[in-house]
């Protein structure tokens, strides 16, 4: 069985200041933040890495999303006789983005960010699990992974590309993503 | 009865215009005014002792009030008393009653401390005070009265003086009644006047040494010393002002911060957090996404 993929894990050192640039200066712009990190520059620092390890996540669950409320695999499902079969459904290329919004939580306090992390893949040849509704895993193919941040008003930084995955043949999801 | 008219009369001229509370505190000063008939004020008013009391005694050496009017005004007038207080030196009051002499130094702002003594002299008469005429008396001063009671001391009997003591007996039962020299008035006032001067000397330094409850110095009180303080240097009220209140000013603001600080050593930094809200998936291809089933047709 493969080993989990963890988005913090992709992230090289400048990634990795680069999105805790962002997300000090998102914190500055809060003002309650600001009061409470004012005069401690190690809360101001805590909160940052708070967000960088914020992104210990799975990348290809999070994108997987897009999967599981596609249209064209909902109404592929919808064909089929029995619904709770197993298939494994060959897709075309295509591309999935999705925001990450972090939210700093301090001494129970919650304090939305005003920043997304756009998390983009670029899928070639890939091949999804599906079983009972649920999708299992995703194998077979190619993936780009790419970054993008975006923090209040200012603009998009360009997309960075993390890292380019040669699937295997079987990547399954902690958990079983429900297809709706 | 003197050419004033009723003591009773004098006393109250001379209360008029004090508040009512001075005038009735000067006039419990002294237990024996009340006491004083009308016939012992009149005696003292006479001043029966002439070489101690005459203002003719009165040397310009020990009275800096002396250069003041001399013969004609009475040194237990209030005027003379009020020229002394100008001149911030202690009247010569020996030989006034101190029935006419409290209200005047009360309002010249002279406080007196009344004390009675055993002596052949008419109850009132003052037969010492202290500091003595001429020495210096600021407004505001205590000056203490010894006066007569009017009783004649009795001599010695129960308690015999040591047997080994030789020095003068210094108590006030033998050391008051010095009796003036008989002289008859009419030689001794125009040519012995400096001889007169020698003995009221002698009479006062005898006075003095027979002093016999002396108060102690009146040490001032500790609000007293700080408003004489306060009064003195006012640039030091304002440099303690301004030195107090920066030091209030910065223990508050260090306070604070350092509550703060400590309070988050104590509890340790806060912790923080992060939680990840994801938004919708967009997913972009082109053409149909599924190109079909594994396995399948």
């Amino acid at each position: 069985m493969p080993q989990s993929i963890w988005l913090d894990s992709l992230l090289d050192d400048e990634t990795r200041a680069d999105v805790e640039t962002r997300a000090a200066e998102a914190a500055d712009k809060d003002y309650a933040l600001r009061r409470l990190t004012a005069g401690l520059p190690l809360l101001r620092d805590l909160v940052a890495r708070a967000v960088s390890a914020c992104l210990h996540v799975d990348p290809l669950a999070v994108l997987a999303d897009a999967w599981c409320t596609a249209d064209d695999i909902h109404g592929y499902r919808e064909t089929m006789r029995d619904k709770d079969k197993p298939l494994v459904l060959k897709l075309a290329a295509h591309s999935i983005e999705r925001d990450i919004r972090p939210t700093v939580v301090i001494d129970a306090k919650r304090f939305a960010l005003g920043m997304a992390v756009t998390l983009g893949g670029a899928f070639e040849g890939v091949e999804l699990s599906i079983q009972k509704g649920h999708l299992i895993s995703v194998g077979s193919g190619a993936c780009s992974l790419s970054l993008r941040l975006k923090a209040g008003e200012q603009a998009a930084s360009p997309w960075k590309t993390l890292q380019f995955l040669q699937l295997p043949a079987e990547y399954r999801f902690a958990q079983p993503l429900k297809i709706y | 009865m003197l050419p004033g008219g009723d003591p009773m009369t004098l006393r109250l001229i001379a209360l008029n215009g004090l508040r009512l509370s001075v005038a009735g505190a000067l006039l419990c000063l002294s237990p024996a005014f009340a006491q004083t008939s009308p016939s012992q004020t009149q005696a003292a008013k006479t001043r029966v002792s002439p070489v101690t009391h005459s203002p003719a005694t009165q040397t310009p050496a020990v009275n800096a009030a002396a250069d003041q009017p001399k013969s004609r005004i009475d040194p237990c007038s209030a005027a003379w008393i009020q020229a002394a207080a100008r001149a911030q030196v202690a009247p010569n009051l020996i030989g006034c009653t101190i029935q006419d002499v409290a209200v005047p130094l009360a309002r010249v702002g002279i406080l007196p401390s009344p004390s009675e003594h055993d002596g052949p002299e008419p109850a009132g008469t003052i037969i010492a005070q202290k500091p003595v005429a001429g020495e210096p008396l600021k407004r505001g001063g205590t000056l203490s009265l010894q006066f007569s009671t009017g009783k004649v001391p009795q001599p010695a009997q129960e308690t015999p003086a040591p047997a080994t003591s030789a020095e003068p007996e210094t108590s006030p039962a033998s050391a008051a009644p010095v009796e003036p020299e008989p002289v008859p008035e009419s030689a001794a006032a125009p040519s012995s006047e400096t001889a007169q001067s020698a003995t009221a000397e002698s009479v006062q330094s005898d006075v003095e040494t027979a002093w016999p409850t002396e108060p102690p110095p009146k040490q001032p009180s500790v609000w007293e010393a700080i408003l004489s303080f306060l009064t003195t240097y006012p640039l030091a009220i304002l440099i303690g002002l301004g030195v107090a209140i920066t030091a209030i000013v910065l223990s508050l603001s260090g306070g604070k911060g350092g509550r703060k600080t400590s309070r988050k050593s104590s509890r340790g930094l806060p912790q923080v957090t992060c939680e990840a809200e994801f938004g919708p998936g967009r997913l972009v291809v082109r053409g149909p996404l599924v190109l079909g089933e594994k396995g399948g047709g």
